[in-house]
């Protein structure tokens, strides 16, 4: 396209509705007829014998005639039914073209939207590679990464591709280009479900690049209720007094899990500490008996774990005592009963 | 009469001169052709016998870029086209010639029936056989 790029738009327009006059012949046909059209056309303009170009349909009739190509395929007479009806089916898509070709390229404002979408071509080359360079790369590589060297590569070779059979290079055989066509048809109605796909890989993309370090990671280890890490369970008795050493299991008789983050220990000072297991849980460490104890930063072992034997302290409770369950306060110290004084 | 419709029959031969000594480009062709007096040539009709008469093996052609415009597509002859050329001049010469003596007669006894206008067998279509 680069030919009509360089010429003005009256030329390229011009030049556009002459080929599309022509589009019943082959493709090698018309460019062999219309090769170099944009120069002739330009330089007719520049001798300044004329301001106007013409009906592009004339000249292109014109044009094939002197070529001694045949008109605009008519419907032969003489034929059976049959064979009228199937060169009808096989023309009726040629023939629509043709005659939709016809009626843009004789009116001005369709003539100008088909010249814009001629130039916009590019785009369609642009989008075009990179729909095939994804297809390539899912196809090789699911989780195919899209800046990697090798989809550079494929993208490249895309794009170059994708724009010369779009200006109608290396396309040496007639079966390409309905290949050609054939992918085209295809890429189009698949082009929604692709970009749907992206934006749905984009979308997901961005959230877990955004909420990955903010969402907790609930396969780790540890309680969580509502997603927030549980990492100390402070029981209180009927009576409301805390309880030590309490072994938690779920309803599966599996030991309750507290290991998750041993660092949000909060010890009496309000300084951070280390929440260590239970030392007394035969074979296990005893990570579900509750509250845990905990040791300050300074035991941990000199390569950064934990010193599980390090004596522990008891948490800090949240609060000393738990109100008392109902019929279960404790023994209330017995109020006297004043005794009514005696009435004067 | 149209002068258009006696162009038509001599336009291969008209355009192979046009070119026989220098390359031309489509309207290079056509800006020869007018100033050699055939202003009625149509640009389309020129560029299209360029074609045929390439297709038809008489020229040679080749893509010249330009900077500041679209490229041009240049045409020269070829031997065959010089053939072509020596063929069709000899019939156009005889034909002129006998065109000339029927209507400088004017009791012109046969008419043209007898005439065999295009007798060359032209190695390429031209447009009255379409």
């Amino acid at each position: 396209m680069s030919a009509a790029t360089l010429a003005s738009p009256a030329v390229s327009e011009f030049a556009a509705a002459v080929r599309a006059a022509l589009s019943d012949l082959n493709a090698d046909e018309v460019d062999d007829l219309t090769d170099g059209l944009e120069a002739d056309l330009t330089d007719r303009l520049a001798d300044g014998h004329t301001a106007e170009l013409g009906d592009p349909i004339a000249y292109a009739e014109e044009l094939r005639a002197a070529a001694g190509l045949p008109h605009r395929a008519a419907p032969r007479s003489g034929a059976s039914t049959w064979q009228s009806v199937g060169a009808a089916l096989r023309e009726a898509p040629r023939a629509t073209a043709a005659a939709f070709r016809d009626f843009v390229a004789g009116h001005p404002a369709l003539r100008g939207l088909g010249a814009f979408f001629l130039a916009i071509r590019p785009l369609w080359w642009l989008f075009r590679a990179v729909v095939v360079t994804a297809l390539i790369g899912n196809f090789l590589n699911p989780g195919w990464q899209p800046l990697s060297g090798f989809t550079i590569v494929v993208g490249i070779v895309a794009l170059v591709l994708s724009a010369q059979f779009g200006r109608g290079k290396w396309l040496p055989f007639a079966w390409m280009r309905g290949l050609l066509l054939a992918v085209n048809v295809l890429l189009v109605i698949a082009a929604p479900f692709l970009l749907g796909g992206w934006a749905t890989q984009i979308n997901n993309a961005a959230y877990t690049e955004t909420y990955a370090n903010l969402q907790p990671d609930y396969s780790a280890d540890g309680l969580m209720e509502n997603g927030n890490p549980v990492t100390n369970i402070f029981a209180y008795g009927a009576q409301g007094n805390p309880l030590t050493d309490v072994q938690l299991f779920d309803q599966d008789g599996k030991p309750l899990d507290l290991s998750g983050d041993p660092t949000a220990a909060t010890l009496e000072d309000d300084k951070p500490g280390l929440l260590i297991p239970n030392q007394n849980v035969p074979g296990r460490l005893g990570w579900n008996v509750v509250p845990l104890g905990h040791v300050a930063l300074k035991d941990r072992n000199e390569d950064g774990s934990i010193n599980h034997t390090a004596t522990p302290t008891p948490a800090k409770l949240p609060f000393a005592q738990a109100t008392p369950l109902a019929g279960s306060e404790p023994t209330p110290t017995p109020i006297p009963t004043p005794t009514p004084t005696p009435a004067p | 009469m149209d002068t258009t419709q006696l162009l038509k029959g001599v336009l291969d031969v008209a355009v192979l001169a046009a070119i026989q000594e220098d390359d031309g480009y489509g309207y290079d062709v056509v800006r020869r052709l007018r100033a050699a007096g055939l202003g009625e040539v149509g640009d389309a009709s020129v560029y299209g016998t360029l074609r045929r008469l390439y297709s038809a093996g008489a020229l040679t052609s080749y893509v010249v870029p330009s900077d500041d415009g679209p490229h041009r597509k240049y045409y020269g002859i070829n031997d065959q086209g010089r053939q072509m050329l020596d063929e069709q001049r000899a019939s156009w010469t005889a034909f002129a010639s006998t065109m000339s003596g029927l209507l400088a007669s004017k009791t012109a006894a046969k008419p043209a029936r007898t005439l065999t206008p295009r007798s060359t067998p032209a190695p390429v279509r031209t447009i009255g056989e379409n």
